[in-house]
């Protein structure tokens, strides 16, 4: 590990982090825990259905890393490894089933983001935390140059100079002018993910979460926003991406994290 | 520390309402275990037990879940319509600095008639419950004002237009007679009523519930942006998943008439925990 | 604070031992077959406590237990129940009607009066103790010794607004008034200003909201401030309030739209000549040559509308001064 990494301050450690999900409904069946109840002749009770254990799925088990301000943290790994789930649990998008999140705030200090209040990490969500998803999920009905803008105003800004910081980014990322006031759904798949790009970097937050931001972008879009990582990169921002599009990333990531399969 | 947590306007803690005697039995044989609300033993039935949220400053929090679930009674409660039978309801006012809390529950019947009135505005799922049908459009929104003292009919007029305009309803249609109004319109005239006295806390209830899709359409994108502009806390009740990912930043899911799960919209959208709200997410059209 | 003469005396009456106890009396309450007022000692008890409730919750509407009368529901037995719980043989009484001394109802009523309990009668209103009316207030200024006793028809003022008994209890309870204003505010916007010609709903001692009975709203500035006692009866209603003297009532109004009274500037009243009074309109006929009354169609000559005071007796008074 290279000596100026080491001395950047942790933003980001996960420790021994551990997610599974229970499924208590498959195939349209509520599966139930075995039942406790017997009958007088000790067998069990006949509608009870005969496997009876809540079936789970254990994607990751145990990963722990740390991530740095001005540092780019890759983390690779085969598809279905769990990688998308590190990311939401970071953003608590998902639960964290075990261990630790710890994250050094600005504004609440140190925390951890597995056990913290709905409301701090709605404020970490505002101030700090920046999370690009995979796939755009955007309320219905709201003009791309507002999706934009919203996390601006969220963060107080009036709506006209979040516009006008939006259109900005929107340009940048060499969307057309005449579809910002469209609405998102009737964009292609890689518009939508510049549209979600934009969305991620605009309100410069202190932790960007990345999943794949480089997937279905033509090379030219590529390069635009490897240069947008790197210059939060260069403003201090600690990254985390997730990504296959190793070639373009490796060369801008700082540490590797590989995910063993489960 | 600027924790956020601590920037609540509205707590409700182990809000509690029964309809029945009660009996040692009820606490243990109702509630999504049970599948019931009804006690067995004694036939009360439990509306809603141990609900305790906060709600935040110019936040949306959700109330979810199946009818039956207890989140009408909730709301009630919340509106100080309903006596809780226990529990707390603690209301701080963020205008000014250090304001001690106080608890709504424990405000005589004058005073909770002016909180009410002055800090809570409700728009109901029906509208014949929150407009008088018999008085004009301009009369039912300035009923709060002249509840608060507002004894000036030019001023009345002015900031009842002025609200029509907020929710986007013509003001020339003021003195109109709501049965000429349309279910998405007559929406609007509740909300514009409930926003007249500028409360501290929005209460919706199924709002949209009942409506067209574009209306109902039209109606959430209003609130939406009343969200942003009023930057005001709500409490936003409904059994559609739909409306409350577009509204609540956090949400509560209720089942017979307790909470079994609460979180962020997001994570109770994407990572259920309750065999119920596991149902409910996966029952989405 | 000094009481005024009109408590005391009612004080003194529901304090004082019922006058039916001498001997004298007897003998008329045989010779009439009834007892002295006509209702029995229990229910003018019952009365009385109720009024001695109402005066103390000014503008509050108190619940009794309505007897039935040799009059029909309706036809003021709310009034006359209170004054038949008052009276005392050595009182003077005047009934009136719309202002009226010689209407039907009000000949009725003086008569019933009269009859079971032989008490002196007048019709100027500075003599009597005790003036029962219909919707009217007398225009001569009433003494502290004086009570004045009013029919009500409609007891609630909320009934315009809510149906429900129950409801509108809580609603006078809770002090919350704000449909009646939405009430207020829609019949401005209906017809360009406050149109509630009678019945005019005022706040007593800025508590209760009261009904005026269907007393003209030139009597409202009457209730504030004054020297009389006034009770209200509702019979069919079975309820009783009262204003003592020197209660403040504020009618209803808004900043913009300010209570106005009926009274409008150059009309008198064609008998006595007053601009000051309650006036009210009457159809003149024309008079044929042979002084007879015949009607305008038949001869074509046309009659015409002439002002009157309401209040007779002043009217008369006035008349005789002049």
């Amino acid at each position: 590990m290279q000596k100026t990494v080491s001395a950047a301050p942790p933003l980001l450690e996960v420790r021994g982090l551990q997610k599974y999900f229970q499924l208590h409904l498959l195939a349209n069946r509520r599966a139930e825990p075995p039942p406790t109840n017997t009958n007088p002749t000790g067998t069990p009770l006949s509608d009870t259905p005969p496997t009876a254990t809540v079936p789970t799925i254990n994607p990751i088990k145990d990963v722990s890393f740390t991530a740095r301000s001005r540092n780019v943290l890759l983390i690779r790994g085969r598809s279905g490894a769990g990688k998308t789930t590190i990311l939401k649990c970071i953003y608590r998008t998902y639960l964290t089933s075990g261990g630790e999140i710890w994250y050094d705030s600005l504004n609440l200090g140190r925390i951890d983001l597995s056990s913290a209040s709905e409301a701090a990490i709605l404020q970490l969500r505002e101030h700090e935390l920046g999370y690009c998803s995979q796939f755009l999920k955007v309320l219905p009905r709201v003009p791309a140059l507002d999706v934009v803008a919203e996390p601006l105003v969220r963060c107080g800004m009036k709506a006209t100079e979040a516009r006008a910081e939006a259109a900005l980014w929107l340009a940048r990322l060499g969307l057309e002018e005449s579809r910002w006031q469209a609405y998102p759904i009737t964009f292609s798949g890689g518009e939508q993910q510049r549209l979600n790009l934009a969305r991620a970097f605009i309100a410069s937050p202190r932790l960007l979460l990345l999943d794949e931001p480089t997937a279905s972008l033509d090379p030219h879009s590529k390069s635009i926003v490897l240069e947008m990582i790197s210059e939060a990169k260069a403003r201090g921002v600690g990254i985390i991406v997730v990504s296959h599009d190793t070639q373009a990333l490796e060369s801008l990531a700082d540490e590797i994290f590989w995910l063993a399969d489960s | 520390m600027s924790d956020n947590s601590s920037k609540w306007v509205l707590r409700a803690s182990n809000l509690a309402r029964r309809y029945g005697s009660g009996c040692p039995y009820c606490t243990t044989l109702t509630g999504p275990d049970h599948d019931t609300n009804q006690c067995q033993v004694c036939g009360t039935v439990i509306a809603c037990s141990g609900i305790s949220f906060d709600l935040g400053e110019a936040e949306t929090l959700g109330i979810v879940g199946e009818s039956g679930s207890g989140k009408s009674t909730v709301m009630q409660l919340v509106n100080l319509s309903n006596p809780a039978d226990t529990g707390e309801l603690w209301y701080r006012s963020l205008g000014t600095s250090n304001a001690e809390p106080i608890n709504l529950l424990a405000l005589d019947k004058f005073a909770r008639r002016v909180f009410r009135n002055q800090q809570l505005g409700i728009v109901h799922q029906r509208p014949e419950l929150g407009l008088n049908m018999n008085f004009t459009v301009g009369g039912n929104v300035a009923e709060k004002l002249l509840m608060a003292g507002w004894r000036n009919v030019g001023q009345i007029r002015q900031r009842a237009s002025e609200l029509m305009q907020l929710t986007e309803l013509p003001p020339s249609r003021l003195d109109d007679d709501p049965h000429t109004f349309s279910g998405g319109m007559l929406q609007r005239v509740q909300i514009s009523k409930a926003l007249s006295s500028n409360p501290a806390v929005l209460l919706l209830d199924e709002v949209t519930t009942g409506l067209d899709l574009s209306v109902q359409a039209r109606v959430l994108d209003l609130i939406k942006r009343l969200q942003w502009e009023l930057r005001i806390a709500m409490l936003v009740v409904s059994h559609d998943l739909g409306v409350i990912k577009q509204l609540a930043s956090r949400t509560v899911v209720l089942k017979n008439g307790q909470m079994v799960e609460h979180g962020l919209t997001d994570q109770i959208l994407e990572d259920p925990q309750h065999p119920y709200t596991q149902l409910l997410v996966s029952s989405t059209l | 604070m000094k009481q005024p003469d009109s408590l005391k005396a009612l004080i003194t009456q529901l304090t004082a031992p019922s006058e039916e106890a001498t001997s004298s009396d007897r003998e008329q309450e045989e010779d009439t077959l009834y007892n002295f007022g006509f209702i029995d000692e229990d229910s003018k008890r019952e009365v009385r406590r109720k009024l001695l409730k109402a005066v103390a919750i000014p503008g509050h509407l108190v619940p009794f237990a309505s007897r039935d009368l040799p009059v029909a529901k309706g036809w003021g037995t709310g009034g006359l129940q209170i004054t038949l719980a008052l009276v005392k043989p050595d009182d003077t009484l005047k009934v009136i009607d719309q202002g009226d001394d010689d209407s039907v109802n009000a000949v009725n009523l003086r008569r019933f009066i009269q009859k079971t309990t032989n008490l002196q009668v007048t019709t100027d209103t500075l003599e009597a103790t005790i003036v029962q009316t219909r919707h009217r207030v007398p225009e001569e200024p009433l003494g502290e010794d004086q009570i004045l006793v009013l029919q009500v028809p409609m007891a609630d003022p909320l009934r315009w607004v809510e149906p429900s008994i129950e409801r509108s209890t809580e609603m006078h309870a809770e002090a919350d008034y704000a449909p009646i204003w939405v009430y207020m505010y829609e019949s401005v916007v209906r017809s360009g200003d406050v149109d509630i010609s009678s019945q005019y709903p005022v706040m007593v001692e800025e508590r209760y909201l009261m009904d005026t009975t269907p007393a003209p709203r030139y009597d409202v500035p009457a209730l504030h401030m004054s020297k009389t006692l006034y009770l209200y009866g509702a019979g069919r209603e079975k309820r009783i309030y009262a204003i003592p003297p020197y209660s403040r009532v504020a009618p209803l109004e808004f900043e913009d739209y300010p209570f106005k009274t009926e009274q409008k500037p150059g009309q008198a009243c064609e008998k006595c000549g007053s601009t000051a009074t309650y006036l009210t309109q009457h159809y003149i006929e024309a008079k044929s040559v042979d002084g007879t009354a015949s009607h305008s169609a038949t001869n074509g000559t046309e009659g015409y509308w002439a002002f009157f005071c309401s209040d007779t007796s002043y009217c008369n008074k006035r008349k005789k001064v002049i």
